[in-house]
């Protein structure tokens, strides 16, 4: 088991956002956190990448939490967050070489893999530029290319699909299907069900701070029968959010 | 629009208020007594080799008085929505104006006594000016200053081609003109023109204004960059949030870079040497308290002084080094890279610890320039290491760690 969330209650305050969540991501699997805004996506994104500690329950990566070995644990992890977060005083290749160093990569290796994914997103001729002055999903792209750079068991990525092109898109996807390949975990949140519908192995549905219900999307099909053929549908149902047509 | 112009200034002033507080905190008032009484030495000094003879110097203060009516504008207070707001109010702007205009005026009218009075005891001694001389000198000043910022209030209104371009121009060049007679012909001939130019520009601006419009979008830019100009002098001093600090790649400096180790533990001192390099905000203040610093103690050079001010100056810049540590703590991977918690702070040591060394240097180099015997440069030598160490073992481990 790669990421095992287990009873987690957790917020910013006193007054926790998440009621008793338990989750988990097995290696090699694609998950997908599907929740409106608000919901508590996020929060529990900040609890498994040690921004908040958690009031109750525990999180485990590959059997170590934050608290236990946070070094052992931070090296497992990968974060892509929803806006790309650059040092405005680096440069692209720069920002990989602190990621290199940061995770202490081999840096002949690392730069090997740094270049093709440089390749695959067309950043390659822009090593010497500042990201921070890209357009956003340039920068986005370049919190892909550092992230998949660092050898991590499990990959956080927050919303990826909106400011992506196309071909980004698609290229991600394909990215997440190798380092699953590889036998790494992937959670995911995204507001885009119908491509998380296609890729994702499984669904965490997250709707108040509470775990809605979990499983493939043909779990939770045969358990909603009523509910509709797309996870779109569903997953408006489940949330109670139908409006009168 | 009295009310206005009422509500602004205060407002405004409360501000600066706000911020000169910041900037007259301890620390600066000590430094400013030091930093003033040098000065004051040196002018002093200064004085004591000039000889009646040296006549040049008179053209020296005409153009130092000359330049010094460049100093005070119209505060005008605009701010970008009154293009919107009070647009349908153009008319109404001139009584809005004419406060401003008053409120600048005082400001501006003090600063030039200050500067008259600077130029005072060169006089005395060079041109051997009377009482009664100096006085007619600081109306001449006065009443240039009034027709300059006269000249300022008509260009806020859209003028025809021609004076816009010449207006401030032709002012500058007739100050000129009238300081010179001042200072080599008669002091009264220069009170008596600088009079007529005042009274002249006043007459021509009240014929110019009623049959124009105001020039908004000039006048908020000008504005604003007045403002940029008071909030980037508080930003020597402190955090102003309208002053964004810039990024410049200064590729040049890249060879500084070299010699750092790379390695994980060092992850951190990688940002920051680069962060401290090609931000301006940081680096500006070192550079800038250095370089004053550098250039009092080689003026100063000798004796107990000297020293004082090497510590505070050294002081100055450690302690506002400090904030720069949590720099990047708004950047979300510096929370969740595999690094063990105490290197962030040890690689910020070593980055204080280099910049400190490098101003303690340059110091000494200054008091050894001018000439201080050699046993004080080892003095300071010692002081500097004790101050260092104490900064960045112990103060910025309590104040940071």
């Amino acid at each position: 088991m790669a990421l095992a969330v287990s009873h987690l209650v957790g917020g910013y305050s006193q007054i926790p956002v998440l009621k008793d969540i338990s989750f988990d991501v097995q290696p090699g699997e694609l998950v997908g956190l599907i929740g409106l805004n608000g919901a508590g996506k996020s929060t529990t994104i900040n609890h498994i990448i040690g921004l908040l500690t958690p009031m109750k329950g525990s999180i485990k990566l590959n059997g170590v939490t934050l608290a236990s070995d946070p070094q052992q644990y931070k090296q497992q992890l990968a974060y892509i967050p929803e806006t790309p977060i650059l040092y405005e005083e680096l440069t692209l290749k720069e920002h990989l070489e602190m990621t290199m160093l940061a995770y202490g990569l081999d840096q002949t290796a690392a730069w090997k893999r740094a270049h093709e994914l440089l390749t695959i997103f067309r950043l390659d001729n822009k090593l010497d530029w500042f990201p921070a002055n890209f357009s956003k999903g340039m920068k986005q792209k370049v919190m892909i290319v550092c992230a998949f750079l660092t050898n991590a068991k499990l990959f956080i990525i927050d919303e990826p699909f909106l400011g992506l092109d196309p071909l980004a898109v698609h290229d991600l996807l394909h990215l997440i299907e190798t380092v699953k390949k590889q036998g790494a975990s992937v959670l995911m949140s995204t507001h885009v069900l119908d491509t998380a519908e296609k890729f994702c192995d499984r669904f965490v549905l997250l709707h108040a701070g509470e775990i809605q219900t979990q499983g493939t999307f043909d779990e939770i099909k045969a358990h909603y029968p009523d509910a509709g053929d797309s996870l779109n549908d569903i997953y408006l149902t489940l949330t109670g959010v139908t409006r009168d047509e | 629009m009295n009310e206005l112009y009422r509500q602004r200034r205060q407002r405004h002033l409360r501000q600066m208020l706000h911020y000169l507080r910041l900037v007259f905190n301890d620390h600066f008032v000590i430094a400013l007594m030091f930093f003033v009484g040098g000065l004051g030495l040196a002018y002093s000094n200064w004085l004591k080799t000039v000889s009646p003879r040296d006549t040049w110097i008179i053209l020296v203060v005409g153009l130092i008085l000359w330049l010094g009516l460049a100093i005070g504008r119209i505060a005008t207070l605009l701010e970008p929505a009154d293009t919107v707001f009070l647009l349908p109010r153009e008319h109404d702007l001139h009584a809005y104006l004419v406060h401003a205009w008053h409120y600048s005026w005082w400001l501006a009218q003090a600063v030039q006594v200050i500067v008259v009075g600077l130029t005072v005891p060169i006089l005395m001694l060079v041109d051997q000016l009377s009482g009664v001389s100096l006085l007619a000198l600081l109306v001449t000043q006065l009443a240039l200053k009034d027709s300059e910022l006269t000249v300022r209030v008509t260009r806020l209104y859209r003028l025809p081609q021609a004076p816009a371009r010449w207006l401030g121009m032709a002012n500058a060049g007739l100050a000129l003109v009238i300081l010179a007679l001042s200072l080599l012909v008669s002091p009264w001939l220069g009170a008596v023109l600088a009079l007529i130019l005042a009274g002249g520009q006043r007459w021509w601006h009240n014929q110019v204004w009623p049959h124009t419009v105001v020039a908004w979008q000039a006048d908020i830019k000008s504005e604003a960059n007045r403002m940029l100009g008071i909030y980037r002098f508080f930003n020597l001093f402190t955090d102003v949030p309208m002053v964004q600090g810039s990024v410049k790649r200064r590729k040049y400096l890249d060879w500084l870079l070299r010699w750092l180790p790379r390695d994980q533990t060092h992850a951190f001192g990688y940002l920051f040497t680069r962060g401290m390099l090609r931000g301006t905000e940081f680096s500006g203040l070192v550079t800038r308290l250095t370089v004053i610093g550098a250039i009092l103690l080689y003026f100063i050079g000798h004796g107990w002084l000297a020293i004082g001010l090497d510590v505070i100056f050294i002081y100055l810049i450690g302690f506002q080094l400090l904030p720069f540590y949590k720099r990047y703590d708004n950047i979300v991977f510096t929370h969740i890279y595999p690094l063990a918690a105490p290197l962030k702070f040890k690689n910020f040591q070593r980055l204080l610890t280099v910049i400190l060394s490098t101003t303690g240097i340059i110091f000494l180099i200054a008091v050894w320039l001018s000439n201080a015997p050699l046993a004080q440069v080892g003095i300071l030598l010692v002081v500097n290491a004790i101050e260092i160490y104490l900064l960045v073992a112990w103060y910025a481990k309590m104040r940071l760690a």
